[in-house]
């Protein structure tokens, strides 16, 4: 019996009469890295802001099926938004750093989930955080610079140190690296896979390659729609669908 | 190579002539900002002295200073906004950060829009017949500062939802991302980033009400008191209200006294504004980003 992080059950969204995702079943592995891919506006995002229920904020949406994260069902009456939001983070397409400082936004989350925290305890989340996205040796003596001056890719890093404090189970990445340089995608990329070791990621992108490289399985979208689901070596190699293929091979999208 | 020709020259002229044009009307526009104060300073400044500001007047309003209705203009404002800065800036963040936006929502915003362009004389017979009468306040203080407070509602939600409206959206995503609460989002990110605008909203509508004669009028102003309030239920005198009277309703006040009053009005106004300014550059220079 495998493990897995994500079961979606006939699953479908709509936002206001348009709906954007059709009966999606499938199960997400944990500890692994999942790529969506798919044409733009194949619901690829859509599906993502699910899984943490950010998108219901302007204008009506509304769903039917159900979403389990960790066996639980994440639109059940009982479910704390704030609470599923901590253990399943966002890393969204242009790296969105709060207008606080690196530090204070390292601790943001920690801040607004704990009611007692030491500031020993703070510094060393900052410290542990920082160092798990690389960016602790370059930026311990600036802790109180802003993030907005921050470059784009470590940015980026520091949307994603931002997460940790909180020890999220899931790491949902809508675009990381659309925002950013080649050196800054293979800087994101190495630490993407380098983050597996402790979560389970689903990444959300444009970029065949990109997914070819970092991801263990690809999830294969189309006008909301799920085509094919594989490990990603053998669905690009060998995809079963024709769509997919097509898509592949680039002959759209 | 390169030569304009005829139709470019054409198009050149008529580039230059248009911009002659806007930079012109602009400076007529900038022209009697400057040309009130100095007008009034003028035709004023005879008047003007330490016992202008600091006596009551005397012999029916022809002599003496103004100094009951400065204090009444201050009662009037402080209190009006007293009321209106906490719930216009409560509503605005209810409607910008709490209300979906839905039929009942665009009702509401279409009712502030609408509020804002009521005559100020309507205005005043409103607070006459809630505040004065029908709330039993009678003719005071309270009454007056409330009618002002109702007049600058629709402007200080209108300011504070421009100001909010200006705070990225990304940034209460990535708030509400970490699992903020839409209360913590706007105590940690909203309300930081957006307090200079809302202050300089309300800090404008304070010279606004400094300057209404017209809400007033039914509502709490005398003419003339020989006493000065004491509680929020006293009448009171306005700076407005007696720029208004001592210029056409009595007769035989010398011709300085109104443009004086007149003057002290809008340096009033003029520095509150400057604080809003002033308020707003500091806080710009005091964050670091």
């Amino acid at each position: 019996m495998r493990n897995y992080v994500v079961n979606t059950n006939e699953f479908s969204f709509w936002y206001g009469n348009f709906q954007a995702l059709k009966d999606l079943t499938f199960n997400i592995s944990a500890y692994k890295i999942t790529a969506l891919i798919g044409p733009s506006g194949c619901g690829k995002s859509t599906f993502l802001k699910c899984l943490n229920r950010i998108n219901e904020r302007g204008g009506e949406v509304s769903h039917d099926g159900s979403i389990q994260v960790f066996g639980h069902d994440i639109y059940h009456p009982t479910v704390a938004l704030s609470e599923l939001r901590r253990q399943v983070g966002m890393v969204f397409q242009k790296p969105n750093p709060l207008p606080l400082s690196i530090y204070e936004n390292v601790i943001f989350g920690a801040r607004t989930h704990m009611r007692k925290v030491t500031s020993k305890e703070l510094d060393q989340m900052v410290e542990t955080s920082l160092k798990r996205v690389g960016l602790w040796d370059d930026l311990k003596d600036q802790l109180g610079r802003s993030a907005l001056t921050l470059s784009l890719e470590k940015q980026q890093r520091l949307c994603i140190a931002r997460l940790l404090p909180l020890k999220p189970k899931l790491l949902l990445l809508d675009e990381p690296c659309s925002a950013l340089d080649p050196a800054g995608i293979e800087a994101i990329e190495t630490l993407i896979r380098d983050l597996k070791k402790d979560f389970s990621i689903l990444i959300v992108t444009h970029s065949m390659s990109q997914a070819k490289r970092v991801s263990d399985e690809t999830i294969f979208m189309y006008m909301g729609e799920l085509v094919e689901m594989g490990p990603t070596k053998e669905l690009f190699e060998t995809p079963t669908q024709p769509r997919t293929a097509a898509y592949i091979e680039g002959r759209f999208g | 190579m390169f030569k304009p020709s005829i139709h470019l020259l054409n198009k050149d002229i008529r580039e230059k002539n248009f911009k002659n044009i806007l930079s012109l009307v602009t400076f007529f526009l900038f022209l009697p900002a400057l040309g009130i104060i100095f007008w009034l300073f003028i035709k004023g400044y005879p008047a003007l002295s330490w016992d202008f500001l600091t006596q009551d007047p005397i012999n029916g309003m022809t002599a003496g200073g103004i100094f009951p209705t400065i204090i009444g203009t201050f009662w009037l404002v402080i209190i009006s906004v007293l009321v209106s800065c906490p719930m216009g800036v409560l509503a605005a963040l209810y409607l910008s950060e709490y209300a979906k936006d839905g039929k009942l929502t665009r009702i509401i915003r279409l009712a502030i829009l609408n509020l804002a362009g009521v005559p100020s004389i309507v205005h005043a017979l409103f607070g006459l017949g809630a505040f004065v009468l029908f709330m039993n306040m009678g003719t005071s203080i309270l009454a007056a500062s409330f009618t002002l407070a109702v007049m600058n509602l629709p402007v200080i939600i209108t300011s504070t939802l421009e100001s909010l409206k200006a705070v990225p959206h990304s940034y209460r995503e990535a708030s509400w991302n970490v699992g903020a609460s839409r209360l913590q989002t706007i105590r940690y990110i909203v309300l930081p980033n957006s307090y200079p605008g809302i202050l300089t909203g309300v800090v404008f509508a304070v010279g606004r009400s400094a300057g209404e004669t017209a809400a007033i009028l039914f509502t709490g102003v005398a003419f003339y008191l020989p006493f000065l309030p004491s509680t929020v239920f006293d009448q009171c005198m306005a700076l407005s209200m007696h720029l208004f009277t001592i210029s056409t309703q009595v007769v035989g006040v010398p011709e300085a006294y109104p443009f004086a009053t007149a003057l002290v009005l809008i340096l009033l106004i003029l520095s509150v504004n400057s604080i809003a300014v002033g308020l707003r550059t500091y806080f710009r220079v005091k964050r670091k980003w």
